[in-house]
């Protein structure tokens, strides 16, 4: 009875928080020491090590602290046994409430109390989750059975929360329990469920555990648990959710014993299939024969990414290790030491599955396209933009430090921002969804907790605001408008809360989120260094010195330091690029591939326009080939017709590039009509006398008469010299201002002199105006 | 038969045969329903001359898309009437005689056309994609949200019902490629692009511009994404070649439609004989010339064409000469020769100002002009007595139906003469009758003009001119 009175003034309490705006609220938790203001008070029980309440200067021994997210002054943290709030003491391990910004509050176990050196309060809050606040896409296992809204799942999440949000105890019970002692509340709750009513059981019951990092649930002994010592020892509880009871192989070191046994088999099925290939007697034909060209295609793919695994922990390690020492060297040697181990030799496993994976679906992809089709369908098809390849050459090292990045703040679960630039076309995207892609495989495997991608383009969006509506979408599902977005983006990362992954965002183009007042750009870098919000922010953009040129200081400030840098490939890069792609397809002269790729260094450094080039080139051999007369028997033939296949020579490069990069202005003014070019002649020699750029039409079209009646032309009226003008400015041949001014209007050329004189040199007429 | 007698001379020799064949009211209507279409580009011409290199292109282009699922983009570039939109249609025909089903919802692949001129927002863009993709549902939910995201719903809609089958190819025909170019932030472009290099629906792209410099209108994202590929169509590049142009856009094919073979061949060589007729192949060829204008040169036959009637079923030469008559007469010259003695005084004086070095010059300086001049002269030809000065009250009317005629219009001022221009003159001629020229209440004679003729012009006008005196055809040499 007493309980149900107390949870009727709960409630009214809850609902005056509730409607508190969530700024509020962070300013109260914000300075904890003028708490006696709070309609909740908060006193400090017994102090873990034994001594009295009081302020000591002795800082508390290490080995009892936990790993905290926020490291900075730890060592002057107060550890407490219990608090009181309002009157109740709460001591560690016990269930409480916690208030929520929904009608509904959280439940938590008190982990741990401090107060940190700024005398803030803190209560480290273990979640217990409902079965509703378990988002399917964080379960890896179905549960089974109906839900039941009186059980609650024991969580390894912990967040800080403040004492004054602490609303009340908990009734928690073991399952047998609650069957014994409350089956008239399961009675009413299994009711409840059948008519579909929400109430709130006043008991609930614990007998599974869900594991944040693997989104497994397992069972465990509550009655044995809770209360316990083992409960709040750091090794007793890593064990606890490291080992289930039920479903043994789900631990860390299971995951990866599975993904290697995965592994291995497949390397010996798929290795003498490679070898098998060449050696086969008749190897020639079959290489010609294009069903037999598929699997050594596979093959190929299968090597780099063989290649691939060797290479890419050994490029990865140092960059890792060394992020690994700098980031957890404050934690004590012994764990830090042994998570070390453990991460280097889980890495090249989780890495070739990762890289086998990517292999047999690319393999995949290509199988349906490779079946009867040429050489130079299968070039094409790989030389194509979005062809995903099976490792990004050339990027290795942004690859892990990106990497590095993500996994060390996705596995503690911290937040972090990123600023990635380049010029467009040098794999930024690319890279990063790459990056995601592995890591979500580790998730996958166990290895980091699950989290949630989540990818906004700022290129994409009608108008800048419209980033936070994306953004609440993806978390929630719901929509909102942009206003109402921010404001429960707010809210979300400003509280604490049991339902949340840690959330990696890239966001794409940022330069286009850049608004007058910049706050998209702030908020998206401010809730990072929230202390609830587990947020990692990846934003791309163009430019290297966007922070500094564009931003305020308080945005780029925010954003931190981890910035990258993607270099423009040089030539060697882009030849390695094509190369890859080419691999097992001989349609490519060595020597055309690195033109190519010279070509386009020196211009950009756009892998996407050497892909293009290389891509037309095919086409324009292939569509040589096809003209070719002996095309009749071509297609009975194949394996001799393969043979005499031309390759793609430097010839064709070159004219690819030239029909990429031509301006087309010197084959305009071929193709133009013979008064145009008078009109273009008149042009150039009316600048050239007034000594200025533009000149009105009046001058040229006098010019353009007197050029006429020397040569014995048609003499054109100025009707029609105005036309010529108006039709030459609609192509932009030259720039002309609106034909309404007439004779006035100002003209300038739009294309070089030089073009004109080599456009029309071989013309004898034009020959002999110029040199008049 | 009540009409045959309005048959033409040159045609009496086939009378008996139109008779026997009895040319009906329906193929003579057939004729000109094509012939018209085709002269005014609604409707296919059977033969591209000199663009079979494009269409092929673009042709191949499409094929790689539908057929062999990549994305594509391309640009065809080419001066205005040179045959970008032909190009394209040709190739589309050709890709549905390929791949097309029986309605359009059976087809292989859809596609969808966008105008620079129509669209003038990503927006209005995409709403038009979902319509002509025949999606219906829900657009306005989705309209809320980034321009990517609807875009790729509406693809994602097409998917055929049977979900797992891959999403049907689409092209994008955009033309004025140039203008769509111009929307803030190319959203469309970007989306359009990213979707055609990236793995998602296959997508072809083809942009239709007139501007040679439309690459670098892209952004450069824009650029990146686009594959740089570009399709130049270029005007006939020589008279034979412009001459068949017109050549088959006349011609009734016999094959083809519901014509007697006869008649079609009766037609055909009458087409032959009016375009090697002597003023009609002078006029083409100076078209050739000027500016290889096909929509110029197509337009000569419209009234020909369109006149056409079961009772005189050929082209008749007349009406082509006639056309061509109005086709080479100079617009301005024809208005300038109905001004009056007076009016003709003022442009010659405006005339002498500018030769004296004055740009530009208010109704009180030519005024003056005149005055003197005529004061000038007006003694040595007093006897003559057919000259007299005007009263200025009179001159100011005579120079205010010159500004109606905007062969004056009012000189803007140096810094706002770009704008103007740009705005397309928005300073007009009511402008300055109204006085609500920039500096405003300036009264109307002293307000600052320019005359749009050129001191040659005016030579010419007074020389062709016969009913005016020698003084003033003196003053005007």
């Amino acid at each position: 009875m007493a309980l149900s009175s107390r949870q009727s003034k709960l409630a009214s309490r809850l609902s005056k928080a509730a409607r508190q705006p969530p700024a509020a609220k962070r300013q109260r938790s914000g300075n904890g020491s003028d708490s006696d203001s709070e309609p909740a008070t908060v006193e400090w029980g017994q102090r873990l090590d034994g001594t009295s309440g009081d302020r000591a200067d002795s800082p508390a021994p290490p080995r009892l602290q936990r790993r905290v997210t926020r490291g900075s002054g730890m060592t002057n943290k107060e550890l407490y046994r219990s608090v009181v709030v309002g009157g109740t003491e709460y001591w560690l391990g016990q269930a409480v409430r916690v208030r929520s910004p929904g009608e509904t509050p959280y439940f938590a176990i008190v982990f741990k109390l401090w107060e940190n050196e700024l005398g803030v309060r803190q209560v480290v809050a273990r979640w217990l989750l409902r079965h509703s606040e378990m988002l399917p896409s964080r379960r890896a296992t179905p549960l089974e059975g109906p839900a039941d809204p009186a059980e609650v799942f024991y969580s390894n999440a912990d967040d800080l929360v403040t004492p004054d949000m602490i609303l009340g105890p908990l009734t928690v019970v073991s399952h047998a329990a609650y069957l014994a002692n409350h089956r008239h509340d399961a009675a009413a709750a299994a009711a409840a469920t059948q008519q579909r009513q929400r109430t709130d059981p006043s008991v609930y019951f614990c007998r599974r555990f869900f594991n944040e990092n693997t989104a497994m649930v397992g069972d465990l002994d509550w009655e044995a648990l809770y209360g316990s010592e083992q409960m709040l020892d750091p090794v007793a509880d890593a064990a606890l959710f490291k080992a289930p009871p039920k479903k043994a192989p789900l631990g860390r070191k299971a995951a990866t014993a599975a993904a290697r046994a995965r592994a291995a088999p497949r390397k010996p099925t798929a290795a003498p299939a490679a070898a098998a290939a060449p050696a086969t007697p008749r190897g020639k034909r079959q290489r010609a024969d294009t069903s037999e060209d598929e699997p050594s295609d596979g093959d190929a793919e299968y090597n780099s990414g063989g290649s691939d695994d060797e290479e890419k922990p050994a490029s990865r390690t140092p960059a890792r290790a060394r992020r690994a020492a700098s980031v957890r060297a404050p934690r004590t040697p012994a764990t830090a030491s042994k998570r070390r181990v453990r991460l280097r030799d889980i890495q090249p496993a989780a890495v070739s599955t990762a890289v086998l994976k990517r292999a047999s679906r690319a393999s995949g992809a290509g199988a349906p396209s490779a079946a009867g089709q040429s050489i130079y369908e299968a070039a094409r098809s790989r030389l194509h933009v979005s062809a995903v390849p099976n490792a990004l050459p050339c990027r290795e090292d942004e690859f892990a430090e990106i990497y590095g990045h993500l996994y060390s703040a996705v596995e503690e679960r911290t937040s972090m921002c990123m600023y990635i630039s380049g010029v467009p076309g040098t794999g930024k995207t690319a890279t990063v969804h790459e990056v995601i892609r592995a890591l979500q495989e580790s998730a996958e495997e166990g290895e980091v907790p699950v989290f949630q991608y989540i990818e906004l383009n700022g290129m994409k969006m009608t108008e800048p605001a419209q980033a936070y509506s994306q953004l609440w979408q993806a978390i929630s599902g719901d929509k909102a408008t942009p206003k109402h977005a921010a404001q429960l983006l707010e809210r979300h990362f400003g509280t604490p809360s049991p339902r949340r992954h840690t959330y990696v965002v890239l966001v794409d183009e940022l330069d286009l989120l850049v608004t007058k007042s910049q706050s998209i750009m702030y908020n998206f870098f401010d809730w990072p260094h929230r202390p609830h919000a587990k947020l990692v922010v990846v934003a791309i953009a163009n430019t290297m010195d966007l922070p500094e040129r564009m931003l305020h200081h308080k945005v780029s400030s925010r954003l931190g330091l981890a910035r990258i840098n993607f270099q423009p490939y040089s030539h060697q890069q882009l030849m390695a690029i094509v190369q890859s792609r080419l691999e097992g397809c001989a349609a490519f002269d060595p020597d055309a591939i690195e033109l190519c790729a010279r070509k386009i260094s020196a211009v950009s450094g756009d892998a996407r326009r050497a892909l293009d080039v290389c891509r037309r080139a095919v086409e324009v051999v292939e569509a040589e080939w096809l003209r070719a007369p002996k095309r009749a028997t071509g297609k009975k033939q194949p394996q001799q017709q393969q043979q005499q296949q031309p390759l793609v020579t430097m010839m064709v490069i070159d004219r690819a590039i030239k029909e990429m990069y031509a301006s087309g202005h010197i084959a305009f003014i071929q193709s133009a009509s013979r008064q145009q070019k008078v009109f273009l002649v008149a042009l150039r020699a009316a600048v050239r006398k007034a000594g200025v750029p533009e000149v009105s039409l009046g001058d040229v079209a006098f010019i353009h008469r007197q050029l006429c009646q020397m040569h014995d032309l048609a003499l054109p009226s100025h009707d029609q010299i105005a036309k010529i003008c108006a039709q030459l400015g609609a192509s932009r041949c030259i720039l002309a201002e609106s034909s309404i001014l007439d004779v006035h209007q100002q003209v300038r050329l739009a294309v070089a002199e030089d073009d004109i004189t080599v456009a029309l040199r071989p013309d004898p007429l034009f020959s002999k105006i110029a040199t008049s | 038969m009540p009409v045959r007698k309005s048959l033409s001379g040159a045609a009496d020799e086939a009378v008996s045969e139109a008779v026997s064949e009895a040319v009906s009211e329906a193929v003579v209507r057939s004729v000109r329903k094509t012939v018209l279409g085709r002269l005014h580009g609604h409707a296919a011409v059977p033969e591209l001359v000199g663009l079979e290199g494009p269409v092929a292109a673009v042709a191949a282009l499409l094929r790689q898309t539908v057929a062999g699922g990549e994305g594509n983009s391309a640009l065809v570039l080419g001066p205005r009437g040179s045959g970008k939109s032909a190009v394209v249609g040709r190739a589309l025909e050709m890709l549905e005689a390929q791949h097309g089903g029986e309605t359009a919802a059976a087809a292989a692949y859809h596609v969808v056309r966008l105008s620079g001129f129509v669209h003038t927002t990503d927006r209005a863009a995409l709403r038009d994609i979902a319509r002509q993709l025949l999606i219906t549902q829900d657009l306005e939910n989705v309209l809320v949200g980034s321009f990517a995201d609807a875009f790729t719903y509406i693809l994602g809609l097409l998917r055929a019902p049977s979900a797992e089958a891959a999403l049907p190819p689409v092209v994008f025909v955009l033309d004025e490629f140039d203008l769509l170019a111009q929307h803030p932030k190319q959203s469309l472009l970007y989306t359009l692009f990213d979707i055609a290099q990236s793995q998602q629906t296959p997508i072809a792209v083809v942009g239709l511009t007139a501007r040679i410099d439309v690459m670098d209108l892209l952004e450069k994202r824009v650029k990146s994404r686009f594959s740089h590929r570009q399709i130049h169509v270029h005007p006939p590049p020589t008279l034979e070649a412009f001459v068949q142009i017109a050549r088959s856009a006349l011609c009734v094919d016999a094959a083809a439609a519901a014509v007697p073979a006869a008649f079609a061949r009766r037609f055909n060589a009458r087409v032959d004989e009016i375009l090697a007729a002597a003023p009609v192949a002078r006029h083409i060829e100076a078209i050739f010339d000027l500016a290889k204008d096909v929509r110029q040169l197509l337009r000569l036959f419209v009234p020909a064409v369109a006149a056409l009637r079961p009772d005189d079923p050929l082209l008749a030469p007349a009406r082509v000469q006639a056309s061509v008559a109005r086709d080479a007469a100079p617009a301005k010259a024809q208005v300038l020769a109905s001004i009056s003695l007076l009016e003709l005084c003022l442009v010659i004086a405006m005339r002498s100002l500018v030769q004296g070095g004055s740009s530009r010059y208010n109704f009180e300086m030519v005024y003056n002009e005149y005055k003197t001049f005529m004061s000038r002269h007006m003694v040595a030809v007093s006897a003559g007595g057919a000259m007299k000065i005007y009263k200025k009250p009179v001159a100011l009317k005579a120079f205010e139906t010159l500004v109606e005629l905007e062969i004056v219009r009012p000189a803007l001022p140096a810094s706002t003469a770009a704008e103007g221009a740009a705005g397309g003159g928005t300073h007009g001629r009511n402008d300055m009758l109204a006085g609500t020229v920039a500096g405003a209440r300036v009264p109307k004679e002293y307000r600052m003009v320019q005359l749009m003729l050129e001191p040659g012009q005016v030579a010419d006008l007074v020389a062709a001119r016969v009913d005016i005196p020698t003084i003033v055809r003196r003053w005007a040499q």
